[in-house]
């Protein structure tokens, strides 16, 4: 790949992609090192005639493998989580923070990593069942269950629909 | 909450924005919890996905480009020395292997220690009589030979792949 073709595939896809790595990660610094570690790791094994969709789906599934190792090399503190948990658990809805963008940022960030991939991939980047069992080494035939959860989760968080019992 | 026929109709809508759903949509999200659900979900990570690609602080492309072509070098460059490396150490352990060799084959002082301790160890071995201390002391001889030979190539292999980070 030579540098203008690179140029033209890091301005469509660099701020989708940073996008989600600031929210899987919830550090500037780290984003950027996964971005760039993601662009590199793509031009080692990309192939010049890639579709663009094929393209896209590969960025994405190496982005979310770095950043699955972060958090397995426990790189990963997501600043919002005490917050996220306190307010989720107010029991009185009209208590939660009123912000929506930061209640889905502080949902989120209260979810399990892989939920939350998933939940991003599925909804924010449009990605089907098969790219996200792609992504994330799932089956594609447990894709739709796990979303299922993932998305009931998120729901119940962000106060969309009533909580869980605790038995 | 149970799973609706039009769930992937509404989310491929809703990706769209809300003000894109069909009326048929609209009505159908009244009366589906599931889909309103989905819906909501879709355009709450959609706006969430916008607003933070917008503040988005990606480094300039060209800037990005050269940094990789300059790590993809470094790596080529690490990945051709590392053979190399691996030649001297063996080269050099060789060399300590010929010296050790030539040195034996001349010193006088050295091929008396050398018998006498052969000679010591036979006799223990054969004898079969001696203290467990004697044995030990036979083992950890044995062992600290061991260590020095295999433990010094490795410490100047170590010593050099770190000299080049």
């Amino acid at each position: 790949m030579d540098e203008e073709s690179f140029r033209v595939l890091y301005e469509r896809h660099a701020r989708s992609l940073w996008a989600f790595l600031f929210r899987m990660t919830g550090d500037r610094t780290l984003t950027e090192d996964l971005l760039q570690e993601t662009f590199y790791r793509f031009l080692r094994a990309a192939s010049a005639r890639e579709s663009e969709s094929h393209a896209r789906n590969a960025l994405f599934r190496i982005a979310t493998n770095l950043a699955r190792d972060a958090y397995r090399r426990r790189r990963i503190r997501l600043p919002f989580l005490s917050e996220a948990r306190d307010a989720a658990s107010m029991p009185d809805p009209a208590q939660r923070p009123q912000d929506a963008r930061l209640d889905v940022a502080r949902a989120l960030a209260e979810l399990r990593p892989r939920d939350r991939m998933m939940l991003w991939l599925a909804y924010a980047e449009g990605a089907t069942h098969e790219e996200i069992a792609a992504a994330l080494g799932v089956r594609v035939s447990g894709v739709k269950s796990m979303l299922a959860r993932a998305r009931a989760r998120l729901a119940e968080m962000l106060g969309r629909r009533p909580s869980r019992q605790e038995p | 909450m149970q799973e609706c026929w039009l769930e992937h109709e509404v989310q491929a809508a809703a990706a769209s924005g809300a003000e894109a759903l069909p009326p048929h949509l609209r009505e159908h999200l009244e009366r589906c919890p599931a889909c309103a659900e989905t819906a909501a979900i879709v355009e709450a990570l959609r706006r969430e996905r916008a607003r933070l690609a917008g503040f988005a602080a990606c480094p300039d492309a060209g800037a990005v480009w050269r940094r990789l072509q300059r790590k993809a070098w470094e790596e080529a460059a690490a990945a051709a020395g590392r053979p190399i490396t691996a030649a001297q150490v063996l080269a050099l352990a060789a060399a300590g292997g010929v010296a050790g060799a030539c040195y034996g084959a001349t010193s006088a002082w050295f091929q008396t220690a050398l018998r006498r301790a052969s000679r010591w160890a036979w006799s223990m071995i054969e004898a079969g009589h001696s203290s467990p201390s004697e044995y030990s002391l036979l083992w950890i001889a044995a062992a600290a030979g061991a260590v020095l030979l295999l433990g010094v190539p490795v410490a100047v292999y170590v010593a050099l792949s770190s000299d080049k980070h």
